[in-house]
Order: structure tokens, then C-alpha cells, then sequence
């Protein structure tokens, strides 16, 4: 195994845990916590992605510039969408994006090599991002964030930005076969508070904190 | 929970906002006097009444314009910088 | 003092005198009008008779005595500021406070407790070594000590504040007090009254006549009266007086909030203020937790109340003291507070020969009220700023030599 040279935002919080761990895109990362996973999974589950390499760009040339590179935008403000090839991407308010790789994908390092043009800004993002699972995840989100996330409508890919436990959040909804799920992104520097403050109330709802193993393809 | 709408985010609790005070219009600071520079940069329109203030949603970084009643805490309308009708 | 009450009970007419005279009528004219009834004005009132012979004087108020800021306030006395002038001016108001009850024949209920300001960063700890130093350079009592003095005196506290913000310590300002707040209006108000000063209660001004840059008089809502000075303590109303002269002030007005829990057996003697955690609280005499917390985050020109507010302390509080989960909040209440910039008042003479100001006493003045009385009266009296205020005119802000108290006001008021 190499040793890491990304380190999670979230891995002082992790660590006493003991997990087992393991490397992502030169991050290491919780592969298991235990034999619970899976069940914490159906029901509340709190898996780390911070792993995947990404990167932001906003102003008024944001959209032409990720064109360029072949990066489809999402046409409505706070609405993401998945390229064929796996990459994520967020259009967060009506200017700015955040691109988020597949496995193996280049996009960002492509986003990274380009020369800003007029009315182009890079944002570098430095994010703890957070996969929520479970049947009750609503319920989380209920006793975490003043915002009503059954208010979604699925289909439409929607892109949430509000505070969770006091902390900013981007978020997004999956629709899947198994049942939705969701992505949460927020500045590394509170992701440990915001991992920790999580795990505490999915561990009261019967899930918890969860690795990559057990979340599976929802880790993409 | 008071709520504020966002332009681009649509209505929230008023603790996802930050408050930036009323808009003012800035003197030219290479022409104006002193008097008036120091007025512009510490006098403040302290009466209540309709204001136009900046508000800032923060988990978005999105800043707009709020018309509000500063006595009975009312909203009036928000919307983007430049986008007044 | 049940043989009193009794004697109260039989008697026909009532045997006490009332506390001030009601008057029906304004006078045609006055010496001096102070518009606002509360603690400042009323104590301007009294030290005007008391200390210049000037009794020809009329305390306009709005509403009832004290039902400003004067009765919201979590009556927190302290001299333990940050710049010279606010720490000299201050140390003079707890020295005033001292003798009041004596002077009033009235209980004020005036408790030294020791006021701890807890630090919970390393800047924290620089500002409190800082203002210890400022504090003891005037001779006033005031140190820095560690987290064991603060738990020897409040020994339920967890001083790593639910991990979150453990305590490094605290600046310690042993003559850190509380009192009654609305016996302190009662109390000045009948003492300007036994000098001759009128108190006109549901009397609200709604103009001042300005002829030639000076006051002339001064509209009513019982009618006009006129006269050549006019003080104005109205604290959040502030800036809707200075507008009826058309002088501009840095004011802005945001609510501040506090509220009580029910009474409970004494426990706290001491008052602990938390910049970091945005709290401060106490213990009363009926035994209720008085609590505080920094100013709303937004301009508000009324007095409501929000449920954020309490929902935020509680959480905080809790830190500090996770015994109190289940302790109910009984009341809670706002008051609008007059804001300056520099966290330090606005006091003296302005531009308008005749208008003084006692302003922009935001979250902190009640501390002040007998030197605030005190220096108004002697400003007014003279028509030159006393002393101790000269630090706080409105023309600093032209000159931008301000007066910065945020670090000693901010939450701690
Ligand atoms: C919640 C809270 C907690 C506080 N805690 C502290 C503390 O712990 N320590 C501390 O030192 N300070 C504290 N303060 C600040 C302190 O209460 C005030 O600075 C002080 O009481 C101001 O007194 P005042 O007499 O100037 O104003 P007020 O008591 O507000 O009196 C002004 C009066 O003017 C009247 N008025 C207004 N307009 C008119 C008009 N047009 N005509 C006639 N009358 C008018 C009003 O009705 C009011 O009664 C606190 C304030 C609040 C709100």
C-alpha cells in the first residue's frame, strides 16, 4: 500500500474509531467500522467521500470555460447532474460550479490546467463530503437542519445549500433503485464537528457512522 | 423561526442570513471633504422606517437587496443587486 | 414589618406619602427639560436640584417611569473597562452607587458579587492582561486568575465548557455588582421630585423648536413649553430626537435580549461573563437566573422577542453548566439599545446651543446612571462638558479619535 499524501478532513474523528481503513486516490480512507455497516447503511448511514478529487469555478465565464472542456452544466440553478462518465457535477446558485471526478476521471485536473479567461474564477475547494444513507435519513436531516428535504422533487436533481447544525452545506439528492440518497459537501475545517455531530444522532436512529465497503457504488 | 426568501435560494430561517446594514451611497473619496467622508463612514440612518439594506445568505454566498420595515421587522421584497424593476 | 403592612391595611387614608407628585399641567415654561424617564433622566433630574440649585425642571417620559431600558437591563456594575476614560469614568459611577440606598432611604438592593470575564482563546487571555493592567494602573481591582479560582467560586461549572471552549481563566473585578434596577429610577425620581423637579409621566415629545442654532422650546403630546435646554436620555429612541433637530449621530438600534429561569435555592454567588460562548449570567435575589447574551444581529426598532434567542443561550449555558437541563426559562424580554461604533457613549453638548446628549449607552449604561445623572447635571449647570466626558463627544467621530471599548463591552455590557 503507498502512503497517503491527501489526509481527510475527517480523519482525526475517525481515527479513535479504529476503522479499517483503506487508500482512495492517495487518501485513507474508513473501508469498514464492523460487521454493522450494512445494516446502519438501510437505516442512517454516514459514509466519507472526501477522497474524491474536485474542483470549483464560478463568474459569468464559468459555464463557457467548463464547456470547453466537455463539461455538461445543469440548466437550473441548484441542480446537479452525472456525465456519462461518472462526473458529478453542481450548479450551485446561477454562476458557479463544482466538479466532482469518478474514479479515475480527469476533469478537475483538466479544470486545474486551464488558464482562467475574463470572468472565470477558480475556487479551490478543500471539502469534507459526506454520503448519507437510510431509510431515516429525513429524519436526520429533521433534527439537523431547518430545511425539509422530503420537500424534494427527486427527479429534478436538485442542489440544496443551508446550514446543518449550524454549519454551511451543500447538498444533493440521489434518486436510486435502492432509495434516495445524499451528497453533503462543507468546508473541511468543519467537517470533523459536522462528521461527529452526525454519526451522534444516526447513532440514535439506529445507523451510524459507515466505510466504503459497505456503501458500495453510493460511494461514487 | 423568521423566515427570510433568498432571491436565489428560496425561503430559510433567518439564521442561515447575515445582516450587512443599509445601503448607503458612497461620496467620491477624492473630492468630497473631510467632513463628508467622516460622515459617510460613521453616521448612520438610526431612525427606524422602510430600509434598503444588504443581507447575505451564507451558506451560499449569496448577497441581495432586502426592503425592509425596521419597526415591525417586516419584509418587504428582496431580489439581486441590479435586477430593481 | 408585618405591624406596618397592618397599620397599611386599616388606615383610610393612605398613611405613606406616594412616591412622587403626579402634576396635571405642564408649566408654560422650564429651566431644563429632560426627555425620558428613565434611570439617566431621572438622575440628571435629581443631581441638577441636588448639586446646582437648578429645580425649575421637567422630566418628560413617554410611557411610565422606567419602563425603558431602565427596567430590561441585567443591572451588571462593573468599573473593569479598556480605555482610560471609560475605566475612570465608571470607577466614579461604583463609587456613587455605593452610598445611594443611605442617600435614598430606599433599598437598592446593591449586592458585590466579583465579576469574572472567562477567556477561552489565547487572544482572549491577551485582551483580559490587558485590561487588568489598564484597570490597575487606576487603581481599580482587577486581575487575571486561572480556571481553579473560577471553580473555587463557581464549583458546578465544567470548565472545559463541553469540550467545545475549556476555560484557559478569566479576568477577576472583585467589586463587580448587581442591584434593583427599578428602585434606582424610583428612587431618583422621588428624589428630584422632593427637590421641586416635575416628573410628567404619558407625556411624550414630538418636536424641539431650533431658532437660530439654539433650543426654544419643545413640543408635546400635552402641549408646548418653552425652554433654552433640553437633555435627551431616551436610549433607543435616540436617534428619532436627534432627527427633530437634524443633528446626524453613528447610532444604529438593535434589540438586546435577556430572560430568567425559575427560582432556585442560591447557588452562584459570583457573575460569570463569556465572550466566546456569547453569555453572561448571574443569580438574584428571588433566587432566578439572570441571563444575558450579545446584541440581535440585525436593526430592530420594537421590542420583541425571538425564540432563537433563548434556544442559542440555553445551548451555551448548558455548556458552561450541564446541570441546568432542566431548568425552565420563565421570562424573557428586549430592549432596543442605542449602538456607537466605539462601544463607548455619546455625551455633552452639540451643535444645537441647548441640546445636550446622554446617548448611545447601548447595552452598558445602566452601571452608569448615577455618573451619567451626575456629569449631565454639572455639563448642563455650566454649559461645558465636565471632565469625565469630554472622551465621549459626538465630535470624536468628525475627528476620528474614538473611544474603543468593544473589547470590555461587547458581551460583557
Ligand atoms: C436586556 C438588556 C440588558 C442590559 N444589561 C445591562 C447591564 O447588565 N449593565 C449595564 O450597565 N447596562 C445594561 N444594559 C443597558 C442599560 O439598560 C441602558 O443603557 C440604560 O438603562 C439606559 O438608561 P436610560 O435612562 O438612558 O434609558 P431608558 O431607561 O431606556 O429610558 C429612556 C426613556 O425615554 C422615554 N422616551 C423615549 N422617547 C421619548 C419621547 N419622545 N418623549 C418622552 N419620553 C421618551 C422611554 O419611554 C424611556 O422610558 C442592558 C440593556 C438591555 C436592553
Amino acid at each position: 500500500m503507498n502512503a497517503p499524501i491527501r489526509i481527510s478532513p475527517l480523519f482525526d474523528v475517525q481515527a479513535p474509531l479504529g476503522p479499517k481503513w483503506s487508500h482512495v486516490d492517495a487518501m485513507q480512507t474508513p473501508a469498514s467500522f464492523g460487521s454493522a455497516d450494512g445494516a446502519k447503511l438501510a437505516l442512517a448511514g454516514i459514509g466519507d467521500v472526501s477522497f474524491r478529487r474536485r474542483a470549483g469555478v464560478k463568474g459569468p465565464g464559468a459555464a463557457a470555460a467548463l464547456a470547453e472542456l466537455g463539461i455538461a452544466t445543469p440548466e437550473r440553478p441548484n441542480s446537479f447532474l452525472r456525465m456519462a462518465c461518472g462526473t458529478l457535477v453542481a450548479r450551485m446558485g446561477r454562476t458557479e460550479f463544482m466538479v466532482e471526478d469518478a474514479a479515475g476521471g480527469t476533469r478537475t485536473a483538466q479544470m486545474h490546467a486551464q488558464t482562467p479567461g475574463a470572468g472565470v474564477y477558480p475556487v479551490p475547494r478543500f471539502d469534507a463530503a459526506l454520503v448519507v444513507t437510510g431509510e431515516r435519513a429525513i429524519e436526520l436531516f429533521r433534527q439537523s437542519c431547518a430545511f425539509d428535504f422530503s420537500s424534494l422533487v427527486l427527479p429534478e436533481q436538485p442542489l440544496v445549500m443551508t446550514s446543518m447544525v449550524g454549519v454551511g452545506v451543500t447538498v444533493v439528492a440521489i434518486d436510486d433503485p435502492s432509495g434516495p440518497y445524499y451528497r453533503v459537501w462543507c468546508d473541511g475545517t468543519y467537517g470533523g464537528y459536522l462528521w461527529a455531530t452526525l454519526v451522534e444522532v444516526a447513532s440514535d436512529l439506529g445507523g451510524g457512522a459507515v466505510g466504503l465497503e459497505a456503501l458500495g457504488r453510493l460511494a461514487q | 423561526m423568521k423566515l427570510m426568501t433568498c432571491p436565489i435560494n428560496g425561503s430559510r430561517p433567518v439564521s442561515e442570513f447575515v445582516y450587512w446594514g443599509e445601503i448607503r451611497p458612497m461620496p467620491d473619496a477624492a473630492t468630497c471633504s473631510d467632513d463628508e467622508w467622516a460622515d459617510y463612514v460613521f453616521n448612520r440612518n438610526g431612525a427606524p422606517g422602510v430600509k434598503k439594506e444588504w443581507w447575505c445568505h451564507t451558506p451560499s454566498n449569496t448577497w441581495f437587496i432586502a426592503e425592509r420595515d425596521t419597526e415591525k421587522d417586516k419584509v418587504l421584497r428582496t431580489y439581486l443587486h441590479g435586477e430593481d424593476e | 414589618m408585618p405591624w406596618r403592612l397592618l397599620r397599611f391595611g386599616l388606615s383610610k387614608s393612605h398613611p405613606e406619602p406616594r412616591m412622587f407628585t403626579a402634576h396635571d399641567k405642564l408649566k408654560p415654561s422650564y429651566d431644563v427639560v429632560i426627555i425620558g424617564g428613565g434611570g439617566h433622566g431621572l438622575a440628571s433630574a435629581y443631581y441638577l436640584g441636588r448639586d446646582h440649585g437648578i429645580t425649575n425642571v421637567a422630566v418628560l417620559e413617554k410611557g411610565y417611569i422606567g419602563g425603558g431600558n431602565t427596567g430590561r437591563n441585567t443591572t451588571i456594575i462593573r468599573s473593569n473597562y479598556l480605555t482610560p476614560e471609560g475605566v475612570k469614568f465608571y470607577d466614579k459611577s461604583v463609587d456613587l452607587w455605593k452610598d445611594l440606598s443611605e442617600e435614598f432611604d430606599l433599598n437598592l438592593f446593591y449586592s458585590t458579587r466579583g465579576h469574572f470575564t472567562l477567556a477561552h482563546t489565547d487572544s482572549a487571555m491577551r485582551t483580559m492582561r490587558w485590561r487588568a493592567e489598564v484597570n490597575k494602573h487606576y487603581g481599580i481591582s482587577s486581575e487575571v486568575v486561572g480556571p481553579e479560582e473560577v471553580k473555587r467560586q463557581a464549583p458546578q461549572i465544567d470548565l472545559s465548557c463541553g469540550g467545545h471552549a475549556p476555560i484557559m481563566g478569566a479576568l477577576y473585578h472583585a467589586p463587580g455588582a448587581v442591584a434593583r434596577h427599578d428602585a434606582v429610577a424610583w428612587g431618583y425620581g422621588r428624589g428630584a421630585d422632593q427637590r421641586g423637579a416635575e416628573i410628567h409621566q404619558q407625556t411624550a415629545v414630538t418636536g424641539i423648536e431650533v431658532k437660530g442654532g439654539k433650543v426654544v422650546g419643545v413640543h408635546t403630546t400635552k402641549g408646548f413649553i418653552s425652554t433654552n435646554k433640553v437633555i435627551c436620555a431616551v436610549a433607543g429612541f435616540t436617534p428619532r430626537i436627534t432627527d427633530m433637530v437634524g443633528i446626524k449621530t453613528p447610532i444604529f438600534v438593535h434589540p438586546l435580549q435577556a430572560m430568567v429561569s425559575e427560582p432556585m435555592k442560591p447557588w452562584l454567588d459570583t457573575i460569570l461573563v463569556s465572550g466566546s460562548l456569547h453569555i453572561y449570567v448571574s443569580q438574584s435575589a428571588r433566587g432566578e437566573l439572570v441571563m444575558g447574551a450579545s446584541l440581535d444581529p440585525y436593526e430592530v426598532q420594537s421590542t420583541r422577542s425571538t425564540l432563537d434567542f433563548p434556544e442559542g443561550l440555553a445551548a451555551h449555558l448548558l455548556d458552561m453548566f450541564p446541570f441546568l437541563s432542566h431548568a425552565k426559562v420563565v421570562r424573557q424580554w428586549a430592549g432596543m439599545a442605542d449602538m456607537t461604533p466605539d462601544f463607548a457613549p455619546i455625551m455633552g453638548k452639540t451643535a444645537i446651543e441647548g441640546f445636550y446628549l446622554d446617548s448611545g449607552w447601548g447595552t452598558w449604561g445602566f452601571k452608569a446612571t448615577p455618573v451619567c445623572g451626575k456629569t449631565m447635571a454639572w455639563t448642563v449647570a455650566n454649559d461645558t462638558p465636565h471632565e469625565l466626558i469630554t472622551g465621549f463627544s459626538l465630535d470624536r467621530f468628525r475627528n476620528y479619535s474614538l473611544t474603543g471599548e468593544k473589547g470590555a463591552a461587547s458581551v460583557g455590557h
